[in-house]
């Protein structure tokens, strides 16, 4: 098989691979709605949390219940906050033409770095709900929210909401190391290939 | 302006060889390669000269391969599964032989590191050093020594594995 140069066969060898781009291109419009979903799905929620919070506001106002108040503060400013972000990383993330793969792996690193600084920043965000709950309930015992069934409830599904947050934000931390020592390995690649091409 | 399946048709099968070669899990390899199309198929709005396409196609899908390999470090190692060769005028002899050939080779692909792999595969895909240049944004001269090295890194490799 092998002569003094082999691309010619390493071509028609490469060529021979078969590609099924019809299964493909059956599939590509199920990948183009998701996508299209997801950034709804963010504005969506966005809408939702915005419309909450100033129904949260406007009862907290009429009826100077302090729970209703934190609830308007989260909806009014953290979840829209949320949204935005989440739609700007996603079309930004889609944006390809204007990196090289070492400078696609560059920006890998600093996502890692940053998502790294974002996990922390979730981290503390599901322990502030838990101490929200723990707010609530010190409310609860001074006499300024009334005990009652749904606050229960809800405070059951906002301790289950922070508690599954932390654990997901320990997986992910974990998995996000793992992508950027693997950045870092395959930079170093590169940099070993621009050293050899100096010395060359 | 090319349509979705313009792009599926005319680079279809290059960006399938070139999602292959980072990819041994034939799911995910799928995945890859509607990944590749979707943000070659985003990005053409931004193509200024049409007869770029290519280059511009195999930057975009070098871009988001090394990006799915960043992404899926935590996954364990899965079987690499052959795909089925055409069989159309080749004798079964001819195919079985042609289909461990080129499994080999990809094989080999595979194992050269990123750098060396990406001039590899555009060269493969008959592209120019001008072309490879373009699309990794390496110098010309650099792109020779890459080519060079790359050539004798998988020489090596068919070796061990033959």
């Amino acid at each position: 098989m092998m002569t003094d140069d082999p691309l010619a066969e390493f071509r028609a060898d490469w060529h021979r691979q078969n590609i099924d781009v019809v299964a493909v291109a059956e599939n590509s419009g199920r990948w183009r709605r998701r996508t299209r979903l997801l950034i709804v799905a963010d504005v969506a929620t966005a809408l939702v949390a915005l419309g909450a919070g100033i129904m949260f506001a406007l009862t907290a106002w009429t009826t100077h219940d302090w729970l209703f108040g934190l609830s308007a503060f989260t909806m009014l400013f953290v979840c829209p906050t949320f949204a935005v972000l989440l739609i700007r990383t996603r079309r930004r993330s889609m944006d390809w033409k204007v990196k090289t793969p070492e400078g696609t792996l560059q920006y890998a690193l600093a996502r890692t770095l940053a998502l790294s600084k974002i996990l922390r920043i979730e981290f503390w965000n599901g322990v502030a709900l838990l101490c929200f709950v723990g707010l609530v309930w010190v409310c609860v015992w001074a006499g300024l929210i009334s005990r009652n069934c749904p606050l229960v409830l809800m405070s059951g599904i906002w301790i289950a909401i922070a508690v599954t947050a932390l654990l997901w934000v320990k997986w992910r931390a974990r998995r996000n190391a793992m992508e950027r020592k693997q950045c870092e390995r395959l930079l170093a690649k590169y940099q070993e290939a621009k050293a050899l091409e100096r010395n060359d | 302006m090319n349509t979705f399946e313009e792009v599926i048709d005319e680079l279809g099968p290059a960006l399938g060889r070139i999602a292959a070669s980072y990819e041994r899990n034939a799911a995910l390899r799928e995945e890859l390669l509607q990944e590749i199309l979707f943000a070659v198929f985003r990005s053409l709005p931004r193509l200024k000269e049409q007869a770029k396409l290519k280059t511009y196609a195999f930057r975009i899908a070098h871009n988001c391969c090394v990006d799915h390999v960043v992404r899926h470090v935590a996954l364990p190692p899965t079987e690499d599964v052959q795909a089925e060769l055409p069989s159309d005028g080749f004798t079964p002899e001819q195919i079985l032989l042609g289909h461990e050939r080129s499994h080999r080779l990809v094989q080999a692909v595979r194992r050269l590191e990123l750098p060396y792999r990406q001039v590899m595969t555009l060269l493969l895909e008959d592209m120019s050093y001008s072309e490879i240049w373009e699309s990794l944004g390496i110098s010309v001269a650099n792109v020779g020594v890459r080519v060079n090295r790359a050539k004798t890194l998988l020489k090596e490799f068919l070796h061990d594995d033959g």
